[in-house]
């Protein structure tokens, strides 16, 4: 490199750099800004959006889809740095933490104002918005809700001669058809599990509340994992996987066990899970039939895991009657085609969701299941639900792979939630 | 001599064979699975080549997203970043390798302490920062940094810089070369080898980073291919197919330039000329 | 004498002050680099780790409350241990590895820009996708990897990610396999940079391969070694994707390392002024390693 070849790239980058834009985002006066994660339906989205401009030409709205696993660092950053978006899609995982910070807009005044009708929705999938538990006040209203759903490998049924699963079913039938349903290899190795146990929050706390155990105090305050009825339920499960051995360990990975169940994919597994969302990758097999069942029974009650996906308003949004105007839109008026693409999100209000288009789209068969589970729902989430549910199924992890009695283990567990949902 | 010579030429074959069958096997299967319809990927016993291969994961990434669009503006981002990497950092690192001065020693591991924040607790801060200054949505905080310099460049260039003999300097300067002079022509043609694997790092580092431009950017126009790409990851559903497919396609442009560039490795720069 | 010391000192000031006056024009896209970017938000982020900021709605001095909460927190300790653990594995394997890999792809033969690429393929792949990749093959029941054992071998292989055990074995070997082409690189810059000449010379005076590369290569590589050292020393301690894509930091906390910890503090669990305080400990761990590398550095190091 001699000198003037150095001046020359100098000069280059400078004309470059020159060339980039300038300034920030210009933001139209009025204007709604809303970011989604629903990566899977952004084509239907838009066009929804572009439904809802041609209704209100007077709301112009600045839609942006995130990456999923990028979202909950861009809206933490967002809002520290006083850029939150005006709207935007959160889970409950996150809910009761941004209700804290005071970075949610209370929408009961709206609601209250407007006279909007609640009925629409489901019942149950307001229950965990309620922001304290009970009370009326609300500061996210619900577009969807998932639910966990028994799903199940038709054709290892049949082979085995084994009538599919229904409502009926209790968990010591599960286990029972389980055990049928574990094929083993000459060589000691297992060709295909009835079933896959594990701690996470869409299996093992749900049924500790059916078996008459509580997960937490109903002040959400403390641990009640050590309780018997909670110990003989995990003791069940743990059983499933080194007792019974009709399950493999449970599975680190998130993708795995809760988004896209690789090992039921595959026909490793007869049984298995978990939520609705799963639906849109179980549409993928094509070397075996599926369908799903309702969550079976426990011994007290039944109860099956489930929560809303929601939409929510910044606290600092400057368009209120706005944001609110598309906030209502999209909780309320979102049509079916959105949701029958995929199937994994069942729509927050009744009337959507027993719409023909819905109900009939297929696989599963049995879709009613997604509507007759709404009932039982449970979600469970309380503030620091993120850091408490970590603690659970690690400490739990050690019973899981057999490592620690159950007893010890839930001791553990609870002795680190306690220590967080006690923090100050 | 030439017996010994064809083995160990045999022997130097064998283990880069060996080597390379451990690194190129499991990248195979990326290539592999990218090939797979949804349901060939989850077969067992395992395949390593599918039945009946197909591009089906490739038409659909082009297909969804402006990918000369997002290329090109990667190249942008990337390849000035690359510049202003390697100006700065060779400067200072020419600066602690042969200048003294006053607090060299600190100033320099001030510099490489740097590398030692992990960045989650500085980025909010850093975004603040560049709010303030205007340049949200803009490509300013993915370049503008690169340009004043870098631990890690720096780093990497002083060391390089260390083992050039300083009898080339002193011979310089008798000749009246100026500190700008020994290192425009000593140091800079010398650290050849270093320069471009220096600017691969940077190239690489930034087309693949995908956390700042998610933070920054929101209009679609300016995405980077990595942020692209980044969509295709479902909010349900992992499609794994999809994601070793866009790993491929935004691996090449790197490949490409890694090859361009090879060349200069291997350029061993003979000190003896020099030196006589 | 007496006359010439003056003289002398004032020439030597004057060199000084140039020198000093050239360093600092080197160095000014650095210094401006660290004062506008670095600082601010270093001062910054020191100030939330004495606080509860991002908890609530106020933001209250907790004082050095942040770090005794770490100090008597079990779970800090396991992540330390896991993080030195991942340390202590990756560092000399991936040298090891990376320079065996630098010393096999320096050799003159037909070809070697092939291999060359290659070693370096897998540090071009985006972690994600080969953390992804690394996660089928290590599936313990659908995995390639264990279809091979259990095909060869005819009993189960081990259960990889979903164990206490494997785990953390498995996260170091992807971590080592992916870079190692890259730290290959550095080495081999290093290598060429050689002067050849002296190899030559040691080769005319009888020096068999494993006497060359001891008292001629490797000297000269040592820079280049110190370089690759800290570097991975300094990116082990702060290993995240690995853990990120495959694990979360399970099964049991055997995974969760001190960057995956402080991204959860952060921005999971709203918990940034005690990710702060976790930053600023794992900040001095690395400092202190790093400063002890270059404390011992006199003792291998040799510079020109």
């Amino acid at each position: 490199m001699n000198r003037t070849q150095v001046s020359k790239g100098l000069g280059l980058v400078l004309l470059l750099l020159l060339a980039l834009p300038h300034g920030g985002s210009a933001q139209a006066t009025g204007a709604v800004t809303y970011w989604t994660y629903f990566t899977d339906k952004w084509d239907l989205e838009q066009k929804f959006l572009a439904d809802f401009k041609k209704a209100r030409p007077n709301i112009t709205v600045q839609a942006q889809l995130i990456p999923p696993d990028q979202l909950q660092q861009k809206t933490v950053t967002a809002f520290a740095s006083k850029t939150a978006p005006d709207l935007w899609n959160t889970a409950p995982t996150f809910y009761y933490e941004f209700v804290q910070r005071g970075d949610l807009e209370n929408l009961t005044p709206y609601i209250t104002r407007d006279k909007t009708g609640l009925g629409t929705f489901f019942p149950n999938i307001l229950t965990d918005l309620a922001v304290p538990p009970g009370s009326g006040n609300y500061y996210a209203l619900p577009r969807n809700y998932v639910v966990s759903l028994l799903y199940y490998n038709k054709n290892a049924f049949d082979k085995a001669g084994i009538g599919y699963p229904d409502a009926s079913w209790d968990w010591n039938k599960l286990l029972d058809v389980a055990k049928r349903l574990t094929i083993r290899n000459a060589d000691g190795t297992v060709a295909q599990f009835g079933f896959v146990s594990s701690p996470w929050h869409t299996m093992l706390d749900p049924l500790i509340l059916a078996n008459g155990g509580r997960v937490l105090s109903d002040d959400q305050k403390s641990c009640r994992l050590t309780d018997p009825a909670a110990v003989k339920t995990i003791q069940f499960m743990v059983d499933m996987i080194q007792r019974d051995k009709v399950s493999p360990n449970p599975t680190q990975l998130k993708e795995y066990i809760v988004e896209s169940p690789d090992a039921f994919k595959a026909g490793k597994v007869a049984m298995f899970i978990t939520g609705s969302w799963a639906i849109t990758s179980m549409r993928e097999i094509k070397s075996f039939d599926w369908d799903v069942a309702m969550v079976p029974k426990g011994s007290a009650k039944r109860v099956i895991y489930g929560g809303p996906d929601t939409i929510v308003m910044s606290s600092s949004t400057k368009n209120k009657s706005g944001a609110w105007e598309l906030l209502k839109y999209l909780t309320m008026q979102t049509p079916v085609s959105w949701y029958a693409a995929g199937m994994g999100l069942v729509p927050s209000v009744q009337k959507t969701a027993t719409a023909k288009e819905w109900l009939s789209s297929t696989p599963p068969a049995h879709t009613q299941v997604m509507l007759d589970s709404a009932t039982f729902m449970v979600g469970g989430f309380t503030p620091h639900w993120l850091e408490w549910q970590t603690a659970k199924r690690n400490t739990l992890n050690e019973a899981f792979f057999g490592q620690k009695p159950v007893a010890a283990a839930a001791k553990e567990a609870c002795a680190a939630i306690d220590k967080i949902l006690q923090a100050k | 001599m030439r017996g010994s010579r064809v083995l160990s030429a045999t022997f130097g074959y064998l283990g880069l064979t060996v080597a390379a069958l451990f690194f190129l096997l499991p990248l195979l299967w990326i290539v592999v699975t990218s090939l797979k319809t949804p349901e060939q990927l989850f077969q067992y016993p395992p395949r390593w080549w599918p039945e009946h291969p197909t591009l089906e994961n490739y038409t659909y990434l082009f297909s969804k997203m402006p990918f000369i669009r997002y290329s090109f503006n990667s190249l942008k981002v990337a390849g000035l970043s690359t510049i202003g990497s390697v100006v700065s950092c060779s400067l200072a690192a020419y600066a602690f390798a042969r200048l003294r001065f006053a607090g060299r020693t600190a100033l320099f591991y001030v510099l490489l302490a740097t590398l030692m924040i992990p960045y989650q607790v500085t980025m909010i801060p850093v975004f603040i920062l560049m709010r303030s200054l205007g340049w949200v949505d803009t490509y300013y905080p993915l370049i503008v940094p690169w340009f004043f310099g870098g631990a890690f460049g720096t780093f990497l260039l002083r060391q390089f810089f260390l083992t050039i003999p300083t009898e080339l300097d002193d011979a310089a300067k008798i000749d009246g070369c100026s500190a700008f002079g020994i290192y425009r022509r000593i140091y800079l043609p010398l650290a050849g080898p270093a320069l471009t694997a220096l600017a691969i790092f940077v190239f690489m580092f930034q087309w693949n980073d995908l956390l700042t431009p998610v933070i920054y950017l929101s209009d679609p126009d300016k995405f980077t291919l990595t942020l692209g790409l980044a969509f295709f990851k479902g909010t349900v559903v992992t499609r794994w197919n999809l994601i070793m497919a866009g790993a491929v396609i935004s691996a090449v442009p790197i490949l490409i330039i890694y090859l361009a560039a090879q060349r200069y490795f291997v350029q061993g720069v003979a000190l003896t000329g020099l030196k006589g | 004498m007496q006359r010439a010391g003056p003289h002398a000192s004032s020439v030597a000031g004057r060199r000084r002050l140039r020198e000093t006056l050239e360093g600092q024009a080197f160095l000014l896209p650095t210094i401006f680099g660290l004062a506008l970017f670095w600082l601010g938000p270093v001062v910054a982020s020191v100030l939330i780790s004495f606080t509860d900021w991002g908890n609530g709605q106020h933001v209250s001095w907790l004082g050095l409350a942040n770090y005794r909460a770490l100090y008597t927190s079990p779970l800090f300790w396991k992540v330390f241990a896991n993080t030195w653990y991942y340390t202590l594995v990756s560092v000399p394997a991936g040298m090891l590895l990376s320079l065996g890999l630098a010393l096999l792809a320096n050799q003159k033969l037909r070809g070697i820009g092939l291999f060359r690429a290659i070693y370096f393929f897998p540090s071009i792949i985006s972690m994600t996708a080969v953390a992804l990749m690394w996660s089928f093959l290590f599936n313990p029941d659908l995995g390639f990897i264990n279809y091979v054992i259990r095909r060869v071998f005819h009993v189960p292989g081990p259960e990889w990610v979903n164990s206490i055990q494997w785990a953390m074995p498995a996260l170091i070997f992807v971590g080592v396999w992916k870079w190692a082409g890259y730290n290959m690189v550095i080495f081999l810059a290093g290598l060429q940079s050689l002067d050849r000449s002296l190899q030559e010379a040691a080769a005319m005076d009888g020096a068999n391969s494993w006497q060359r590369f001891r008292h001629v290569t490797w000297p000269g590589l040592t820079p280049t070694t110190l370089f690759v050292l800290v570097i991975m020393l300094i990116g082990s301690f702060q290993v995240f994707e690995q853990t990120y894509v495959m694990t979360e930091g399970g099964p049991a906390y055997a995974t969760l390392t001190m960057s995956y910890y402080i991204y959860l503090d952060a921005f999971q669990y709203f918990h940034m002024g005690q990710a702060a305080a976790l930053a600023y400990v794992l900040f001095a761990v690395v400092c202190i390693v790093t400063a002890l590398q270059f404390a011992l550095q006199r003792r291998w190091v040799f510079y020109q």
